[in-house]
């Protein structure tokens, strides 16, 4: 028998890890509106970034290890821009005009080099993040009868932020207009003064910081290893493609429900086939791909002779 | 496809032949002059990478087509996993069926096994397939890894060739190899041919308009996915005998990247026989050279120890992204490029 105090931490916590699905999820969705480039490489941008935030956090630059890991995440994302700039300039913008597959086989090789840089760089050990357990107290928060560990308490908190963020600019700013026009369409955007390789690089950064700020997350979860990146991969297309693979709030929504679904019905059936939750997402979406094609709030794609 | 002038094709016969030039007739007879010889001078080295070879070209070829219906797939190494393992299951003591039974029994259970996984594959398209057929491959990968789980050593075992009590050798199994991808290599030439290849290519062009011209894209694409996996299941059968064992570790995500991106799109998407064996070769070739290249580097850098491992993934990111910088419609237009130039030779068109 499950008590019902049980079921409801199950869902609670199934929907903060959720927001961090949602975050991965927002980079991947926000680079095939915008630049057309189905990111294969999601996972292993997030697993870079993890790698990155424990090089800074490791430089022990500030005493305070809440500041450090903050700071760190600062110098992640700064650095992730450099990265994001490289890739677009050095590997995708060559490829522009070029058919859907050729963009994606160029993410296979991204993602290739991302994971080689840090199989070499970090080696393959399992590692934590410096005083992992006085950034995130080993008692979880105690909300009534929920009982959620502070890692997710962070994940809320900065998939909040990072969306709060993003929508802002996306709906209200005119460079979030100028980046809809492009994602619209692009030589109309061009013919009204957008620069359109701009808005590319524009979406690779913000792609990058999000994947990079996602690692955070993982990396407390889970423990820094190359493992985060096939899990990187295997929540953040699934809940990109539950939303609708272009829009961004569909992103969040397709993460809530996935990470709900992972530690409710998961959990559950992971007693009795054991591993199953590793594969729940994409099993979850080949039932999506059956009953929605486009997912929830996806552009259906009509076609007439 | 570029002729020169005065080649005239005279009967739809003559136009629908295998062989319609005297350079395909002699660099076929001479191909086979030097497959069937080869095992006799060559080392073992050389002929297991060609049976290699065989037994991946077996399983892009089935790739390939499936391209050619417009369905991208990045399951192909799951689904040779699936094969792998039914041999496994068919070729060991309480069945030990012999291999001639086993290989066509692999591909067809691999088939049923594919075909369950197309069926949401019948309402999407184009690079969704990509997603839809990443899910079918961590799927497939975890029932390969459930049911290892269970079987001691984490391994499944492939009972060795053998005909009445006489076990195969590496000649005799490079022979078996070699007529096993000629028969499957002629099925699906003859299978590109006939009105099911031309519907399935038709599906690959457009397939609101086929559905206009009365041909189901519904049907084809369900039967271009059945046939997907029984090449895809046959492969792997082949890949088992000559390995004798298999883990799911052997079926990666990355193989079926390199059967996809390599295999098909380097060998041309289209060119079912040549073009695969084709892209089956620089597949090889790339992953060797690779393997060669890593193994050298860490004997000159020995600080890099255990993650040399991480270098090949560098080496494979930065010659497939030179590739497509270089030559974004892959390798097979520069090939084509060479082709036509000796096709017209004195003049340039």
């Amino acid at each position: 028998m499950v008590e019902a105090s049980s079921i409801l931490n199950a869902v609670i916590i199934g929907l903060a890890s959720g927001t961090i699905y949602g975050v991965m999820a927002l980079s991947f969705v926000l680079l095939y509106r915008i630049a057309r480039v189905v990111n294969i490489a999601v996972g292993d941008m997030v697993l870079l970034g993890a790698y990155l935030i424990l090089f800074f956090a490791e430089l022990h630059l500030v005493p305070n290890p809440v500041l450090n890991i903050l700071v760190a995440a600062l110098l992640a994302s700064l650095l992730s821009v450099a990265l994001a700039l490289f890739t677009e300039r050095a590997l995708f913008k060559p490829l522009y005009g070029q058919p859907v597959l050729t963009l994606i086989m160029m993410t296979v090789a991204l993602g290739l080099l991302l994971r080689g840089a840090t199989i070499i760089g970090w080696g393959t050990t399992l590692r934590v993040f410096p005083n992992q357990n006085e950034i995130w107290p080993l008692h979880p928060l105690e909300i009534g009868p929920v009982k959620l560990p502070y890692v997710y308490v962070w994940s809320i908190t900065g998939a909040l932020l990072i969306f709060g963020a993003f929508l802002y600019i996306f709906r209200k700013t005119i460079f979030g207009i100028a980046m809809r026009a492009v994602s619209l369409d692009p030589e109309v955007a061009a013919a009204h003064g957008i620069t359109i390789s701009k808005m590319y690089i524009y979406s690779w950064i913000i792609a990058y910081v999000a994947a990079v700020l996602s690692g955070l997350i993982l990396g407390a979860i889970n423990g820094i290893n190359i493992i985060i990146s096939d899990l990187g991969l295997s929540r953040a297309l699934p809940a990109a493609l539950i939303g609708g693979i272009d829009s961004p709030s569909g992103a969040l929504l397709g993460g809530l429900i996935l990470g709900l679904i992972e530690h409710t019905l998961g959990t559950y059936l992971n007693i009795y086939l054991p591993g199953i939750r590793d594969v729940i997402p994409y099993l979850v979406l080949l039932v999506v791909l059956i009953i929605k094609p486009y997912g929830l709030f996806g552009t259906v794609r009509i076609e007439r002779v | 496809m570029s002729r020169p002038s005065g080649v005239f094709k005279e009967s739809y016969l003559a136009d629908m032949g295998f062989i319609q030039k005297r350079f395909h007739l002699v660099g076929l007879l001479l191909l086979f002059a030097f497959l069937s010889t080869l095992p006799l001078y060559a080392g073992d080295f050389y002929t297991s990478l060609f049976m290699l070879i065989f037994t991946f070209s077996v399983a892009i070829m089935g790739l390939n087509l499936l391209t050619a219906a417009g369905l991208f797939s990045v399951s192909t190494a799951a689904l040779m996993g699936v094969g792998a393992f039914t041999a496994s299951f068919l070729s060991q003591p309480p069945l030990s069926l012999p291999f001639f039974i086993v290989i066509p029994l692999s591909g067809i259970a691999t088939m049923a096994v594919a075909s369950v996984f197309a069926l949401p594959a019948l309402r999407i398209k184009g690079y969704y397939m990509l997603f839809l057929t990443t899910a079918t491959q961590f799927t497939i990968e975890w029932i390969l890894n459930y049911i290892t789980k269970n079987v001691p050593g984490s391994v499944v075992y492939i009972a060795p060739m053998s005909i009445l009590g006489h076990e195969f050798g590496m000649i005799e199994k490079y022979y078996v190899f070699l007529a096993i991808a000629t028969i499957m290599g002629y099925l699906i030439a003859h299978i590109g041919r006939t009105p099911l290849g031309k519907a399935i290519v038709m599906i690959g062009e457009k397939d609101y308009a086929a559905h206009i011209f009365g041909v189901s894209p519904l049907k084809y694409k369900a039967i271009a996915f059945a046939i997907y996996g029984l090449y895809a299941g046959v492969g792997g059968a082949m890949w088992g005998y000559q390995i004798g064992l298999a883990t799911p570790e052997h079926f990666g995500f990355m193989l079926s990247w390199e059967m996809l991106g390599v295999g098909v799109i380097v060998g041309g998407v289209g060119s079912y026989v040549w073009g695969s064996c084709l892209g089956t070769v620089v597949m090889i070739a790339i992953s060797q050279g690779i393997t060669i290249m890593v193994s050298r580097l860490s004997v000159m850098m020995p600080w890099l120890g255990p993650t040399a491992f991480g270098l090949r993934a560098i080496l494979y990111g930065v010659i497939i992204a030179g590739i497509l910088i270089a030559e974004p419609h892959g390798l097979a237009s520069l090939l084509r490029k060479v082709k036509r130039f000796f096709d017209l030779f004195p003049f340039s068109y």
